[in-house]
C-alpha cells in the first residue's frame, strides 16, 4: 500500500502536526535553522539601545498608513503611472492569478523566472503560470529546492529551512542527475548554474514587494541572493505582485523599516541588495525590462482593515522572527499549520484567506505565550489577535461539542461557590478510583504524556478554614 | 465597480478624518529623534560593517592610488567592464586595465537591447564589473548604486565580481540622511536604484553562508579619501 | 496593609500549599490578610478558549466578590490569573457596564505574589530559609504582560542557604497553554521535554516559578521521565523558615 501524504491544507492540521512531531530529523532541521536565525538577529539588535522605540515608531508608521490608505494608493498609482509602469488591481487571488497569466503570456512568451513573493504564494501563481503554459523557475535558493520537491514552503523567508543537507543534496542528485553531494557549496553553485541560463532565456520576470513608497512610486525589494534582481532586470517584462498594505509615505520612513526588516529576518543591518525600481527601463538607460506592471491585490485585505480587532495584522512585514521565536513553529514547523503562512502571523491572517472554518484549528495551535509579540519588529499584539480568533470560533459555535459541554459544565460549576466546593470534595473522594499508572489523576490525553498531579487531601479552602477555627 | 474603484471605496471606507501630513510630520520627528538617525559618518565605522557583511574594503589616497589598486586587484587577462563615469575616465583605469592584457569594454559599448542575448552573455561571462557608488552608509557598510546612462543595472550583477569606487566624501551616517539622495534618484533620474550590503549570498541549505549564489560571488569596495582629481 | 487574598482554582484544588505559604509570609510581614470563601475562578479557561460569554459569568462573579473587599491589594499566586483581571477583564473581554468600571478599579489594585512583595512594599528579604539549587522558570503571562522577571530572583536570592542558578532558555514556555496542553497535546508534551532538558542541565535539585499552572506541567513531564528534581512553587520556598 503506498503512503499518500496528508494534502499540506489548514483542516488538516491535527494529522499534520501528527506526522511531523515525532520525527527528529525535522525537530533537528528546525532547532538548528531557528536558533542560528534567533542568535543572528540578537547580536544586530543590540545595535541600538532604543529599539523599543524604533518598533513603536514602525508600529505607527503603519498604522499612519492604513488609516490613509486610500490617499497613500491613490499617490503611489499616480506616481508609479507617471513613471512608465502600469498598476492593476486584483479583488482576490483567482483575479490577479488571471490578471498576471494574461499578461505574462502576451506576445507568445514562455519562459517566466520567478523570485520569492509570499504574496505569490498565497494566490498559488506559480502553479497558475504553469496551467497558463508558461515554464516557471523559482529562483531563490530555497524556493528553488520546494520547487523540485513539489512542495510549498514552510517558512516566510527560509522557504526550505524543514530541509536538511542530506534531503536536498539527494533530491538534487534525483531532479538534476548529478553526483550525489551534501556540501551546501557545492549544491549552490549547481543551482546557480543551471538558474543562470534560465535567467538569460526568460522572456518574464515575476517578483514580489517589500515596500511600495508613495511619495514616487517605486517598488523596494530585498534580498541576499541577487535573483530578485536578476528577475527584475533581465527579462522584458516585470510583473510585481502586492497587497495595498504594502504602502508606506517615503524615503524617510523607509529607512527605518529596511533597518528592522534585515536585522529581524536574518540578522543583517541590511540585506545584500535592497532594489528600489520607479517604472520600466527608461530611456536613457542601457537595461531593465520594457514593461513594468503592477499588480495590487485585495484577497480578504480590505476586510482585515475594516475589522478594528484583527487590523493590526496588516501591519506585518513578513520578516517571520515569530516563526523563528514561536516554540511550537520550533516543533512542527511550517508544514504542520498547513497554511502558506505558518507561525503566529499565519495562524492570525490564514483565516482570512482560507476562511474560518477551515482555518479553524490554528488559532488554538499556540500556548499564547507572546514571544512572538515581543520579538516583532512593528509590534503586532499577535498573541492576543489569536485571542480575538478564539472568541470568534468558539463563539460561533465552530469547537468540538465535547469541549462546548466540559466549558458549559466547568463555567455552571464555578458559578456557585457551593457547587464548586462539592466538586472539589468528590474529586478528592473518588480521585483514587482515577489513578494512573504513575500516581497521579487519569486526565485524558493528559496522561498519555505528562503526570497529573494527584488531588490533595484538602482544598486550599479547606486548609484555611482549619486555620480560622484554629484557636490563636 | 472595477476591482479598482471597490479597493478604493474599502479604502475610503476605513480612513480616519484625521489630517494626513500632519500625521506624517510628528511621525517623522519621531523618526529623527531615534538612534539609528545619529550616528557618525564614518569611514572606519563603514569599513568595519562592509568587512563584517563580506565585502572586501580597500582604501586608497587619490585616484591615481585607486586605478593602481584596482589594476592590481584584477588578474591578467580578465574581462572587465566599466561604467562610463567620468570619475573612471579621469583617473585612466581602461589603459591601466588593458595594460595587463585584460578586455575592456565600456557600458556604452554593450547595447543590451531588446533581444541581445549576445550582450547579456558579454556580462555573464565577464569577470570584474567595475562601478561608481552615489554614496556610502556608515551603519550598515553598504553602497547605493543606481542605473543610468553610463552605468547599467547588469554591470554590477552578472560579473563574477563587483568592484565598487567610492569618494569618501560621499559616505553618510544612515539610510536615513540618504533619504533625500534616494527621493532625487526615484523622481528624477532613474529606474533602478540598488543598495548593496555585500557579495551575493544565501543561507537557504541549513543555515550555511555561502557566497555568489545569483549575483558577484566577491564584492570589493575602493574607499578614495580625495577623488577630486589631480 | 490591608490584603485581600485571590486563591486561583488550580491552588485552591490542587497547589493548597502554596496558597497557605503566600498567607503566611503576608501575615509575618504584618499585614492584614483576608480571604472571601465565595471565590472559585476568574473564568480565563474559558476566556483563553474563545468561550467569552462563559468567562464572563465567571468575570462577574469574581468582581462581584473582590470590587467591594475594602482591601488595598488583591495578591495571588500566579502571573497567570492575575493577567485575566488586570489585563483582559474589560479590555479583551468585554464586560457590561457597571462590571467594566468595576474591573478598572480592581485593576490598579490585584498584583502578582512577588510583585507585590518586591514592587509594591520594597521587601525582597522574607526571612525564609532554604537550602537547595534552585532554578526559575518565567511564566508567559507573568513575564510578558505583567514584567515579571527580576522579583522572583530578588527574592530567592536573599533566601538563606538557597543557590540560585539560571537554566538556558527560561523564558521559553512550558508548553502548558491552558487548554492548549489538552487540544495540542503532543506538541505541549514536546515543549514540555524541551523545558525539562533545560532543567535539568542547569543542575538544580528544585524548580520554581510564580504559577502552578506551568509547575504542573513541567512536574508531569518530570514524573514521567523519572527525574528527582522537585517543583515547588515560589511561596512555598518563601514560607519556608528554618
Amino acid at each position: 500500500m503506498t503512503h499518500r501524504p496528508t494534502p499540506i491544507e489548514p483542516e488538516n492540521i491535527g494529522r499534520l502536526i501528527a506526522e511531523r512531531i515525532h520525527d527528529p530529523r525535522l525537530r533537528g532541521n528546525l532547532a538548528r535553522a531557528t536558533t542560528t536565525s534567533l542568535v543572528k538577529r540578537a547580536a544586530v539588535v543590540a545595535d541600538y539601545d532604543d529599539w523599543e522605540s524604533m518598533r513603536a515608531v514602525a508600529h505607527d508608521i503603519k498604522r499612519h498608513v492604513l488609516d490613509h490608505a486610500d490617499d497613500y494608493l491613490a499617490r503611489f498609482e499616480r506616481q508609479a503611472t507617471a513613471a512608465g509602469a502600469t498598476v492593476h488591481f486584483a479583488g482576490d487571488a483567482e483575479d490577479a492569478s488571471r490578471l498576471i497569466c494574461e499578461i505574462a503570456a502576451r506576445h507568445g512568451r514562455r519562459v517566466a523566472v520567478k523570485s520569492k513573493s509570499m504574496t505569490g504564494e498565497e494566490i498559488d501563481l506559480t502553479h497558475a503560470l504553469e496551467r497558463a503554459g508558461l515554464e516557471t523557475i523559482e529562483t531563490d535558493l530555497g524556493e528553488y529546492i520546494i520547487q523540485l520537491a513539489e512542495e510549498p514552503p514552510s517558512h516566510i523567508t527560509a522557504p526550505a529551512l524543514h530541509k536538511s543537507r542530506g534531503e536536498i543534496g539527494q533530491l538534487f542528485s534525483e531532479k538534476l542527475g548529478i553526483e550525489y553531494s551534501d556540501d551546501p557549496e557545492r549544491l549552490t553553485e549547481v543551482a546557480r548554474a543551471v538558474l543562470r541560463e534560465d535567467f538569460l532565456r526568460a522572456d518574464v520576470g515575476v517578483s514580489g514587494v517589500n515596500f511600495a513608497i508613495a511619495e514616487s512610486g517605486t517598488l523596494c525589494i530585498v534580498e541576499n541572493e541577487g535573483n530578485a534582481r536578476l528577475s527584475t532586470t533581465l527579462p522584458r517584462v516585470h510583473i510585481a505582485v502586492m497587497g495595498f498594505e504594502k504602502l508606506l509615505p517615503d524615503f524617510e520612513t523607509l529607512s527605518l523599516f529596511l533597518n528592522l526588516l534585515g536585522r529581524s529576518a536574518t540578522g543583517q543591518r541590511l540585506t545584500c541588495y535592497t532594489s528600489l525600481i520607479t517604472g520600466p527601463r527608461r530611456a536613457d538607460e542601457h537595461d531593465g525590462p520594457d514593461e513594468l506592471h503592477i499588480v495590487i491585490l485585495d484577497n480578504g485585505r480590505a476586510r482585515l482593515l475594516a475589522d478594528a480587532a484583527l487590523r493590526e495584522a496588516l501591519l506585518c512585514i513578513r520578516c517571520g522572527a515569530c516563526l523563528n521565536v514561536c516554540p511550537v513553529y520550533q516543533k512542527i514547523g511550517g508544514h504542520g499549520y498547513g497554511s502558506i503562512y505558518p507561525g503566529p502571523i499565519g495562524s492570525v491572517i490564514t483565516p482570512i484567506f482560507r476562511g474560518e472554518t477551515r482555518a479553524a484549528g490554528l488559532p488554538f495551535a499556540s500556548s499564547l505565550c507572546g514571544a512572538c509579540a515581543d520579538i516583532c519588529p512593528v509590534h503586532i499584539d499577535l498573541h492576543h489577535l489569536l485571542l480575538t480568533w478564539r472568541a470568534r470560533i468558539s463563539g460561533k459555535r465552530k469547537g468540538k461539542w465535547t469541549e462546548r459541554l466540559i466549558m458549559w459544565t466547568f463555567v455552571r460549576v464555578a458559578a456557585r461557590t457551593a457547587l464548586f466546593d462539592l466538586a472539589g470534595r468528590l474529586l478528592r473522594v473518588f480521585g483514587p478510583l482515577l489513578r494512573s499508572r504513575d500516581g497521579g489523576l487519569r486526565v485524558p490525553i493528559w496522561s498519555d504524556t505528562r503526570t497529573f498531579p494527584a488531588p490533595p487531601p484538602r482544598s486550599f479552602k479547606q486548609c484555611w478554614r482549619a486555620d480560622q477555627e484554629r484557636p490563636s | 465597480m472595477s476591482a479598482r474603484d471597490r479597493m478604493f471605496a474599502a479604502l475610503r471606507a476605513a480612513a480616519t478624518a484625521t489630517d494626513r501630513d500632519t500625521e506624517r510630520m510628528s511621525l517623522h520627528a519621531r523618526l529623527d529623534a531615534l538612534a539609528f538617525r545619529a550616528g557618525a559618518a564614518d569611514v572606519a565605522l563603514f569599513t568595519t560593517r562592509a568587512r563584517e557583511s563580506g565585502s572586501t574594503v580597500l582604501r586608497c589616497a587619490d585616484l591615481s592610488d585607486a586605478a593602481r589598486t584596482i589594476v592590481a586587484l584584477v588578474e591578467e587577462g580578465q574581462r572587465c567592464i566599466l561604467a562610463d563615469d567620468p570619475l573612471c575616465a579621469s583617473m585612466g583605469l581602461a589603459a591601466g586595465l588593458a595594460g595587463k592584457s585584460c578586455s575592456v569594454t565600456a557600458v556604452r559599448d554593450i547595447t543590451l537591447g531588446r533581444d541581445n542575448p549576445d550582450a547579456r552573455r558579454a556580462y555573464a561571462d565577464a569577470h570584474v564589473g567595475i562601478t561608481v557608488a552615489r554614496a556610502g552608509l556608515a551603519d550598515s557598510g553598504a553602497i547605493i548604486i543606481s542605473s543610468s546612462d553610463c552605468e547599467s543595472r547588469s554591470v554590477s550583477l552578472l560579473p563574477a565580481r563587483h568592484i565598487a569606487m567610492l569618494p569618501a566624501g560621499r559616505i553618510v551616517a544612515s539610510l536615513r540622511q540618504a533619504a533625500p539622495l534616494l527621493r532625487h534618484l526615484a523622481l528624477d533620474a532613474t529606474s533602478a536604484v540598488t543598495l548593496v550590503g555585500g557579495p551575493s549570498k544565501t543561507a537557504d541549505i541549513e543555515k550555511v553562508l555561502v557566497t555568489g549564489v545569483h549575483g558577484p560571488g566577491e564584492f570589493v569596495i575602493v574607499i578614495i579619501d580625495d577623488a577630486e582629481g589631480q | 496593609m490591608k490584603v485581600s487574598l485571590f486563591i486561583p482554582c488550580l491552588t485552591d484544588q490542587f497547589f493548597p500549599d502554596s496558597g497557605m505559604r503566600m498567607l503566611r509570609v503576608l501575615e509575618r510581614l504584618g499585614h492584614e490578610v483576608s480571604y472571601d470563601p465565595r471565590q472559585t475562578c476568574c473564568g480565563q479557561p474559558a476566556f483563553n478558549t474563545g468561550y467569552h460569554h462563559e468567562a464572563e459569568t465567571l468575570a462577574r462573579k469574581f468582581l462581584d466578590i473582590f470590587d467591594r473587599d475594602g482591601a488595598e491589594y488583591i495578591v495571588a499566586p500566579s502571573g497567570s490569573c492575575v493577567t485575566m483581571v488586570a489585563q483582559f477583564y474589560g479590555r479583551m473581554l468585554e464586560l457590561p457596564a457597571p462590571y467594566a468600571e468595576a474591573a478598572d478599579r480592581v485593576r490598579g489594585r490585584v498584583r502578582e505574589f512577588t510583585s507585590f512583595l518586591v514592587d509594591v512594599l520594597g521587601v525582597t528579604d522574607v526571612g525564609a530559609h532554604f537550602a537547595e539549587r534552585v532554578t526559575v522558570h518565567d511564566s508567559c503571562h507573568a513575564l510578558r504582560e505583567l514584567r515579571i522577571k527580576r522579583q522572583p530572583r530578588a527574592l530567592l536570592e536573599r533566601v538563606e542557604g538557597l543557590e540560585l542558578v539560571e537554566m538556558d532558555a527560561a523564558e521559553v514556555c512550558c508548553g502548558f497553554g491552558g487548554t492548549f496542553a489538552v487540544k495540542y497535546a503532543d506538541v505541549s508534551a514536546a515543549m514540555a521535554e524541551e523545558k525539562v532538558d533545560s532543567i535539568i542541565r542547569s543542575g538544580a535539585t528544585v524548580v520554581t516559578g510564580v504559577d502552578s499552572s506551568c509547575l504542573m506541567q513541567i512536574d508531569g513531564m518530570l514524573r514521567r521521565r523519572g527525574s528527582s528534581v522537585r517543583t515547588l512553587h515560589i511561596a512555598e520556598i518563601l514560607g519556608s523558615i528554618s
